[in-house]
């Protein structure tokens, strides 16, 4: 039986983790900009889904807060923000009052410190959402669709359907045009007195 | 009373098209007139006090669905066809600028045999002198497709209103028909300063949404599948409630009805006339529902 002898050259086996190093330490050292935008990537989906569990009822507000001591320093501050942002975000004219009410009652638990300010924008909320669904009503009730009224369909069993209808919609944009800056102020009012030390 | 008319029809249609013709008269006398089909003339919707007198009529007229002229602006074509089908009503002329009203349509073609449904429904209305271009509304007791489907064309083909409970709009969204008006409990009043007024009911138990249609003024309920001859409608569909059913036939049996305009054609035309008759049609109901 012959034998070949394979003459192999010295050399240093290197791990992967090592090559990825190597090549790492190549690059240049990321500016603070960078550094936070990296921790806003990391943290800031962990507040929203942690709001959006919350608000589906995947999990209770005690345990919401219990999740949220897991966290310290700058990471808590990130995923606060944006979980007070998405909560905020359910404070919409023709959104889900039930959401709005249960993210004003957790937002209190959250800043017991600052009950009042939430209870204000709570009460601003509904006094111009009110206003907004009564003035819609009144618009809806003199709404009548053109065909409809030429052939004399009328009385207390018929609800007109006009989510398509064009005249209703010119007429829902202006109203929302005229309330959405007043409901966009309170949504950031809140959460600038949420957020400010 | 009965007979003599009857012999006069007999005497009439004789030397028609028709091949068969049936009358039901009450629970129990049939009197079949069935003649060599060249012997017969006529047709029996002909003869419009013929729908006054008689409690039921059938015509079976080969493959063209039978025509009633129930009152003077209300027709009823009920279904005949092979497959499942619901039967329809027409209101003439009832809307501002003489345009229709129509109830269930039905299928625009069945789903087994592929029966042209919407096409003999445009027939029979065609043959009755009126417009089908003329349907201005599409009144649906509920949102199964056996009921609602031609909704969608006369919508798209006509620009007729579409109107069914909001309930059941779900369900008829999903086979891509769109409602124009949500209908309730309460009264629907059409034509020229409201001239005609029906009473909606919300009648849930075959449907979440189903609904039935009284017109006080003639003493008419259409019951779409609430309630048949002798029978009621299923509720083993999704939505369906056999508790909520019971409940809607007891509310139903205590308005004053001389004529029950029925879904189906199940057990009789689906057209019960008389108001004796329509109270004992309640009784044998309740007597295995409640």
């Amino acid at each position: 039986m012959q034998v070949r002898i394979i003459n192999v050259k010295e050399e240093v086996i290197k791990s992967a983790f090592e090559l990825a190093m190597e090549r790492i330490s190549g690059l240049p050292e990321l500016t603070p900009q960078e550094i936070a935008e990296q921790k806003e990537k990391q943290f800031g989906p962990v507040g929203e889904a942690m709001a959006g569990k919350y608000l589906r009822g995947v999990i209770r507000a005690d345990e919401m807060l219990h999740e949220l001591e897991r966290y310290e320093g700058e990471p808590e501050q990130i995923i606060l923000r944006s979980l007070l942002s998405r909560l905020c975000g359910t404070l919409q004219l023709e959104g889900d009052a039930a959401a709005a009410d249960k993210a004003l009652t957790v937002m209190s638990r959250i800043f017991p410190t600052k009950q009042t300010a939430v209870e204000k924008a709570a009460e601003k909320f509904r006094a111009l959402s009110g206003r907004f669904e009564q003035e819609r009503e009144k618009k809806r009730a003199e709404m009548k669709p053109e065909a409809a009224e030429r052939m004399g369909i009328t009385g207390s069993a018929v609800r007109y359907n006009l989510d398509d209808y064009g005249p209703w919609m010119e007429e829902i944009a202006k109203l929302r045009q005229a309330c959405e800056p007043q409901a966009a102020a309170i949504r950031n009012r809140l959460l600038g007195d949420l957020t400010s030390e | 009373m009965l007979a003599p008319r009857i012999a006069a029809i007999i005497r009439a249609i004789r030397g028609a098209e028709i091949f068969r013709i049936v009358f039901l008269c009450g629970r129990s006398s049939i009197i079949h007139a069935s003649k060599d089909p060249t012997d017969l003339t006529a047709i029996a919707f002909q003869f419009p006090e013929l729908s006054h007198n008689l409690c039921n009529l059938r015509c079976c007229l080969g493959r063209i669905p039978p025509v009633m002229r129930l009152f003077e602006n209300l027709y009823a074509y009920p279904w005949t066809g092979n497959d499942n089908n619901c039967n329809s009503y027409l209101f003439a002329g009832t809307l501002t600028g003489g345009r229709h009203v129509i109830i269930d349509p039905g299928h625009t073609v069945t789903p087994a045999y592929r029966e042209p449904a919407l096409d003999r429904l445009i027939r029979s209305i065609a043959r009755d002198g009126l417009n089908s271009s003329d349907i201005g509304l599409v009144v649906l007791s509920h949102g199964h497709p056996d009921h609602c489907e031609a909704a969608i064309a006369l919508r798209d083909n006509y620009g007729s209103l579409v109107a069914l409970h909001s309930a059941d709009e779900p369900a008829y969204r999903r086979m891509g028909g769109k409602v124009d008006l949500f209908l309730d409990e309460g009264e629907l009043k059409l034509g020229p300063a409201g001239s005609t007024v029906f009473r909606i009911y919300h009648s849930p138990g075959h449907t979440p949404g189903h609904i039935t249609v009284y017109w006080p003024e003639r003493r008419v309920l259409i019951a779409g599948d609430c309630i048949f001859y002798r029978s009621t409608g299923r509720t083993d569909f999704p939505g369906g409630s056999a508790r909520e059913l019971a409940e809607t036939i007891k509310k139903l049996a205590d308005l004053e009805i001389e004529h029950l305009l029925c879904g189906h054609a199940y057990g009789n035309s689906g057209i019960i006339s008389g108001e004796e008759e329509v109270r004992e049609n309640f009784r044998t109901i309740g007597s295995f529902l409640f």
